[in-house]
């Protein structure tokens, strides 16, 4: 019964999605930001994940929408909206990911103090952001669709592009490595 | 964490990810010693989660212009390597080969082999053949003769021209249609006729050089290459 009913509500959100997206290939453009204001907070959560910083996420998620927006008439049915968008975030936030790794070695160290601005919030634990940095993108990407966006096995899989136990092997991987990582520097928080 | 059992270690992680209270109590009152490892747990996945929720500012989304992705510096890394590799087999193929390198030397701008002696005629008069050079001809200003040109006897004198050339230059000026058969044999000839007409002149060449001319109609003439005399096409007989 709890299936079912679990099933009808992925059923009814899909349709919701594929009507708003044969709404903007007809034209509307109001459905196209009625998809951006439904799905901003999950993408945005992703790239924040995989690239650690808010404004490059916020960048990216930008981007991310603009591939969407463009490329909207390639999506296949056969998936859901959500995790094909969901894909393209990862993807995205990924190759953005590795290309800042390069680009990040070059940033002085005045320049980065520079770049911190003052009424920015703070990091909720400094701790788990040098884990997560630790880890690779693709690690992290994991991390964030399931405990951030509090996505299922299922969706995961299908944001991934493999099937469900490959990702429930590499989120268990993923999450052995952020344990191993974030135990360590706990450790030596407390020795320090 | 090593030397926990895997069903242990799996109810752990159920427990830090989705349990409660109660739970962990019951699962500490069963497995007092992992007891320290789930509050680990639970504490790593309550932070991990904390750590995605941030306050979020949802900006007005306005599509981006495309963007040109610069190429990728392997990409031209790659297309130069491939150039020189290129290069290299190039110029191996040419040496290994023994083929020598051209060498382009200067010389002075290369003299004019002499032409041809051009055929000397004792006339030049300016007549056009529609046949031979393909212009309509002029209409004769001068009221008609009675005797035409090409039966006034003339001099020709025409050195090593072709033959074709000198049918030509013997009809020019005469007022003679000249028609060259097909299979025509060409070659270069020397003349030297006096006092004949232009036609008179064509049978002498006919008959020097072997063709023949036949006169078709008034100041026209076709002009047929001799032929063998005909073998019989069909043998009766043994």
């Amino acid at each position: 019964m709890l299936a079912l009913t679990v099933d009808r509500a992925k059923t009814g959100a899909f349709d919701e999605d594929l009507v708003l997206v044969e709404r903007f290939l007809a034209g509307d453009i109001s459905a196209f930001e009625a998809l951006y204001a439904r799905y901003y907070d999950k993408v945005l959560s992703i790239a924040r994940g995989v690239l650690l910083d808010g404004d490059e996420a916020a960048d990216a998620v930008q981007e991310v929408f603009t591939l969407v927006y463009r490329n909207l008439s390639r999506f296949d049915r056969r998936a859901r909206f959500s995790t094909w968008l969901f894909r393209i975030t990862v993807n995205r936030s990924i190759q953005e990911a590795r290309r800042n790794r390069h680009r990040s070695k070059h940033v002085e160290l005045d320049e980065a103090v520079a770049q911190v601005a003052p009424d920015e919030p703070e990091p909720p634990d400094p701790q788990i952001e040098a884990a997560m940095a630790k880890l690779a993108p693709a690690d992290r990407a994991l991390l964030a669709l399931f405990y951030w966006d509090e996505l299922s096995l299922g969706d995961i899989a299908e944001s991934l592009g493999c099937n469900v136990n490959a990702a429930k092997t590499r989120l268990y991987r993923a999450r052995e490595r952020f344990r191993s990582v974030y135990e360590g520097s706990v450790t030596e928080g407390v020795l320090l | 964490m090593k030397g926990i059992p895997p069903e242990i270690d799996a109810l752990m992680w159920s427990l830090a990810e989705e349990g409660g209270p109660v739970a962990q109590a019951e699962f500490e009152a069963r497995h007092a010693r992992y007891g320290p490892e789930l509050t680990r747990r639970i504490r790593m996945v309550a932070e991990l989660r904390q750590a995605g929720k941030s306050p979020v500012h949802r900006p007005t989304f306005t599509p981006r212009p495309v963007k040109v992705a610069p190429t990728p510096r392997w990409a031209v890394v790659s297309v130069v390597g491939l150039a020189v590799v290129a290069f290299g087999a190039v110029t191996y193929v040419a040496v290994s080969s023994g083929e020598k390198p051209k060498t382009v030397i200067q010389q002075d701008p290369p003299q004019k082999t002499p032409e041809p002696p051009k055929p000397q005629t004792t006339y030049t008069p300016p007549f056009h053949d529609p046949i031979v050079n393909n212009i309509p001809p002029e209409v004769p200003q001068d009221p008609p003769k009675k005797v035409p040109a090409y039966m006034k006897p003339r001099d020709i004198k025409i050195e090593q021209t072709s033959l074709t050339t000198a049918i030509a230059l013997v009809a020019q000026g005469s007022g003679l249609q000249v028609t060259v058969a097909p299979g025509f044999e060409d070659r270069q000839v020397t003349l030297d006729y006096r006092g004949l007409n232009a036609i008179d002149t064509l049978h002498a060449m006919g008959e020097q050089y072997g063709f023949t001319v036949l006169q078709e109609e008034e100041g026209h003439v076709l002009v047929v290459p001799a032929r063998p005399a005909q073998e019989p096409t069909r043998r009766i007989g043994a």
